[in-house]
């Protein structure tokens, strides 16, 4: 036990010495689990929202549609449910939805048989956003329930000529909800007229593979996408869209969340290799200590289990700091991403469990292979000629997650995540190599020293390794949202190019002749189609000319030609020059795809046609839906302000086009807020790991400097081989890192952006994205030399 | 400082700090004289002063009480008391060559790299630039006569006790230093090592006709001075 206890104290006292070590891995994997708890609350907090806008009415998972759709096809398909023909089916809901102005802005209206759904959608308000309601009054009444967001603060509201009670407010912004009744009469829609009928269905056994989705779904919020439901049977004239599929924004949230998720993940790989060097470097440091001990009679097994008792103390340590400040991190990036105010996420368990997981995993594996690297030495390290195997392979599973699109994001991180590996299995035999290299190199020898000792110093390839992933992870990342700003800013600048744009109805109420004669007018039309067996808006304008300047400026459109959305195109492999089936009022039309077109931020699926094709498709029922109005470029802008001004004064809603590009560019950034702060975080802690893996290098070549002073060399030439060695390790790591970050640049780009959302943008390695990795290199370096030098003197 | 002195010590005290905060004496009023081309051997038991006497010559200590001057021929004599740091590397640059009883080599340099070192640092320091000329071809020729010529580009780990050791004193040799200083330079190795090191040493300094003060406590080393001085 005295011996028990004497051995304790001696590794306590020197761990006590290696202090700053200890601080440093605490602090990074404090960061890492943050980084995972953040990505996991923000996930949750997003799905969760996600989850409720996309199901106004509770549990409704499925939606069947057909042209002309009513009452009866509704009283139908339930005489054939109370047949019995759709065991698995709970329940049907008629719905009626429509957009209505309200004070300006647009309302979005559902309308359903409140009575329908008894089975429990609705009441469900905690999943539906809606708050519990008088049944009584909905029914009997012209009544409402408003979204949180419309300044209406009366017990009724005048919508369009209806005046309807006010009941109450959901939770969705845009979204109101009253009975099919007042939603007709609200929309001014026919009698019976319905769009669509909601299918609620019985809560299906449990099955094995749905319990380990429901715990994956638990484990990885947002990332782990629901289902769909097998359509019903006897259908085959419907549509049915599942829930999913009707809120498209739902599945771009969710590759948002995965790309987010992955990259705390690269958080958490960083954090574990500076844990596994500082755990080496100080078994190293007190490794003849060991060497007593053991000579003493201590089992190395013992030494060992203390060892790793050591890395689950840190673990325990560093978890609950960085499940505090992931919970911190999440909320103020929701704030952030939100536009401000105060957030309060709850903690929920899977975050807490995450937490320690993560940073008792990462503390107890660099602490367990790290000592048994130091107790039980290999016979042999893995040789070079099977590293290079090793990563070959690793890079030909990189090439069929590329080539496959059926991989999906799976098969385009997976080609992340081997380059990634390969390049830290390559990154010791470069290191020797260049090593050998300098043999021959003419350089002083005093910088000769530095270039050496970070290529042959085992403890600095660790470090080296984190701050280039880290480093490739943030130019990859920087260098793919900046290509997309650009890609973006070029489609704004087509799309926002006029000043304003007004509703059709209201610019007839305004007048052809009311404006004055500089000012430009476009004419667009967009009208709901099937094309290629899907939804799809079909564009056009009343100069064809005028279409193209604003979709697609570097097209052309001839009869008998359409330009798709890139996403649309993808999605069912449309290549130009292929054929597209375009339904409308009940004929077929086929035109030949002349391009894809850039289309971000939505995922509806856009057809542009020209002016005579769309009247052949709409015939009679050809209706422009909106006018873009340009008073032209003047320096002060005073041209545009006097539009503004003139449809202020004549009381005529309008959208200022320079403020939708400010919110959406507002809104850009905010999503990749999240991005940048993550890429941050690990850059950090790669940092962090460099200078420990400098500082322990410049203690232990402690000899080295002593040999330096003594022949002579100067304080200034002494701090210039730290210098110079801490720069060398930065730059080979920048060398490294350059090509995997263009690399990881260039999948987000042309891979996963296609795979995800389904467009993609040209990648351009702006000096913006190049630059800050790079600075975040020279600052961890310039840390490090001061560090070491601090720590020599 | 009689004119024929290269190294003259006067008074020297020296004192380390105590862990208990109280000083701990080592050297009082020691004084030496050593002349041009003398090999002194400084005998003492571990703990009596000698590694502190060679690295105040060396200019690694600062001179707490009495004086330090080295004359190297031809030149002004030097008063290290009055040096600060940077002065006293260019004088350890220019003047100086050191063999430790272990750590001579550095380890990421070879051979042939560790003995340019010197000469590179020497030449930085008189802003000549480049690494050697002259100063290298000799130090090869050196390695080619102690039959250490395959080891050029060897890296030390792959070097013996013996061979470190040896060249270590050809590296310490290699800019022509008026005054070598020797630290038990063979405290560290067997008797048939040993007395090869001793033997390439004493044979280097006659061959730059070096004035050497090495520190041991082998009577056999201590035999081969022209002079012994001891301490403690």
């Amino acid at each position: 036990m005295l011996a028990g206890g004497l051995v304790g104290l001696a590794q306590l006292r020197f761990a006590r010495r290696a202090a700053a070590s200890l601080l440093s891995a605490l602090f990074g994997i404090a960061i890492a689990v943050a980084s995972i708890v953040g990505v996991h609350l923000l996930s949750a907090e997003i799905d969760r929202v996600v989850d409720r806008q996309a199901r106004p009415l509770g549990t409704i998972e499925v939606f069947l549609q057909r042209d002309g759709l009513s009452d009866a096809h509704y009283f139908e398909l339930r005489r054939r449910l109370r047949a019995g023909e759709w065991p698995r089916v709970a329940g049907l809901a008629p719905i009626l939805e429509g957009r209505v102005r309200v004070d300006g802005e647009w309302l979005r209206v559902i309308g359903t048989d409140l009575l329908a759904l008894q089975t429990g959608a609705l009441p469900a308000t905690q999943a539906s956003g809606w708050p519990a309601f008088d049944w009584e009054r909905l029914l009997t009444e012209d009544a409402i329930f408003l979204p949180p967001d419309l300044l209406v603060d009366t017990d009724e509201a005048r919508i369009g000529d209806t005046v309807v009670a006010v009941l109450g407010r959901g939770a969705r912004p845009g979204l109101a909800l009253a009975d099919l009744p007042t939603t007709r009469r609200v929309l001014d829609a026919q009698d019976h007229a319905l769009s669509s009928i909601g299918v609620l269905f019985h809560p299906a056994p449990s099955t094995a593979v749905d319990r380990l989705r429901e715990l994956l779904a638990a484990l990885f919020p947002g990332v782990v996408p629901a289902t769909d439901p097998e359509p019903l049977a006897g259908l085959s004239d419907w549509r049915q869209p599942s829930v999913a599929a009707n809120t498209p924004g739902r599945k771009l949230t969710r590759a948002v969340l995965f790309n987010v998720a992955a990259l705390g993940l690269l958080s958490l790989v960083v954090a574990w290799l500076l844990m596994a060097q500082i755990a080496r470097h100080a078994l190293e440091r007190r490794a003849s200590m060991l060497d007593r001990l053991v000579a003493l009679g201590v089992s190395q097994r013992r030494l060992l289990r203390r060892c790793i008792g050591e890395g689950a103390v840190t673990g325990v340590l560093a978890s609950l700091a960085g499940l505090l400040l992931g919970w911190w991190l999440a909320a103020a990036l929701l704030s952030a991403i939100q536009g401000g105010g105060d957030v309060m996420l709850p903690l929920d368990g899977w975050a807490v469990g995450k937490a320690l997981f993560s940073g008792c995993g990462v503390a107890l594996l660099g602490y367990a292979l790290a000592a048994r690297a130091v107790l039980f030495p290999p016979a042999a390290l893995l040789l070079g000629a099977w590293r290079w195997v090793l990563a070959a392979v690793l890079l030909g599973a990189a090439v069929v997650g590329l080539a496959l699109p059926a991989t999906g994001l799976f098969g385009a991180f997976l080609a992340i995540l081997a380059g990634v590996l390969a390049l830290l299995l390559v990154l010791p035999l470069v290191l020797v190599g260049l090593a050998r290299a300098s043999l021959s190199w003419p350089l002083r020898l005093m910088v000769l020293l530095p270039l050496r000792q970070i290529c042959q110093a085992p403890e600095l390839r660790l470090g080296v390794s984190a701050l280039a992933l880290a480093l490739a992870a943030a130019l990859g990342i920087g260098s793919m949202v900046a290509s997309f700003r650009v890609a973006y800013d070029t489609l704004l600048d087509a799309r926002l190019q006029d000043d304003v744009a007004l509703e059709w109805a209201d610019w007839r109420r305004l007048g052809e002749h009311a404006l004055p004669a500089h000012v430009r007018q476009v004419r667009l039309g967009s009208q709901p189609v099937r094309a290629a067996g899907r939804d799809a808006l079909l564009e056009f304008a009343a100069v064809d000319a005028e279409l193209l300047e604003r979709f697609a400026p570097a097209a052309r459109l001839a009869p008998g030609e359409v330009l798709i959305s890139e996403q649309f195109g993808r999605s069912l492999n449309l290549r130009p020059g292929g054929r597209l089936e375009i339904e409308a009022l009940g004929a077929t039309h086929v035109l030949t795809i002349a391009s894809w077109f850039a289309d971000y931020g939505t995922l509806e699926s856009r057809v542009l046609v020209g002016l005579a094709d769309a009247r052949r498709i709409m015939g009679d029922e050809l209706r422009f839906t909106r006018v873009l109005l340009d008073a032209g470029d003047t320096a002060d802008g005073s041209a545009g302000a006097d539009l503004r001004a003139l449809l202020a004064a004549r009381q005529l809603p309008f959208e200022d086009q320079r403020q939708v590009r400010d919110r959406a560019e507002e809104i850009f950034d905010q999503t990749f807020a999240i991005t940048r702060a993550l890429t941050a975080l690990a850059l950090l802690v790669a940092a962090l790991s460099l200078m420990n893996a400098l500082v322990a290098l410049a203690l232990q070549s402690s000899p080295t400097g002593r040999l330096l002073r003594v022949l002579g060399a100067s304080r200034r030439g002494r701090f210039a081989v730290l210098a110079t060695r801490a720069g060398s390790a930065a730059a080979v790591a920048t060398l490294l890192a350059l090509p995997l970050g263009i690399f990881i640049a260039a999948v987000l780009c042309y891979v996963v952006n296609p795979r995800a959302f389904g467009w993609s943008f040209p990648l351009e390695l702006t000096p913006g994205a190049l630059g800050w990795p790079l600075l975040a290199a020279l600052l961890a370096a310039l840390a490090s030399t001061l560090v070491s030098a601090w720590r020599r003197d | 400082m009689s004119q024929s002195a290269l190294l003259r010590l006067t008074g020297i005290t020296h004192d380390y700090a105590a862990a208990e905060g109280e000083a701990q004496r080592v050297l009082e009023d020691f004084e030496l004289q050593i002349a041009p081309g003398e090999t002194v051997a400084l005998w003492g038991p571990s703990g009596s002063g000698k590694t502190t006497i060679l690295n105040l010559i060396a200019g690694l200590l600062e001179i707490q009480s009495g004086e330090v001057v080295v004359a190297p021929p031809g030149e002004s004599p030097i008063a290290l008391r009055r040096l600060d740091e940077e002065a006293r590397s260019a004088y350890r640059r220019a003047h100086v060559g050191y063999v430790f009883q272990f750590f001579n080599l550095i380890e990421t340099l070879t051979v042939g790299e560790n003995i340019r070192l010197p000469l590179e640092l020497a030449a930085a320091g008189r802003r000549r630039g480049g690494a050697g000329g002259d100063g290298w071809a000799s130090s090869r020729d050196r390695l080619v006569a102690l039959g250490l010529l395959h080891l050029e580009h060897r890296f030390p780990a792959a070097l013996s006790g013996g061979e470190q050791q040896r060249v270590a004193v050809l590296r310490a040799l290699a800019h022509r230093p008026a005054l070598l200083l020797a630290d038990e330079p063979t405290g560290n190795l067997d008797r048939a090592n040993s007395e090869r090191v001793v033997d390439v040493l004493w044979q280097e300094v006659r061959e730059a006709r070096t004035t050497m003060l090495i520190a041991t406590h082998s009577d056999a080393v201590a035999a081969r001075a022209d002079r012994v001085v001891t301490i403690g």
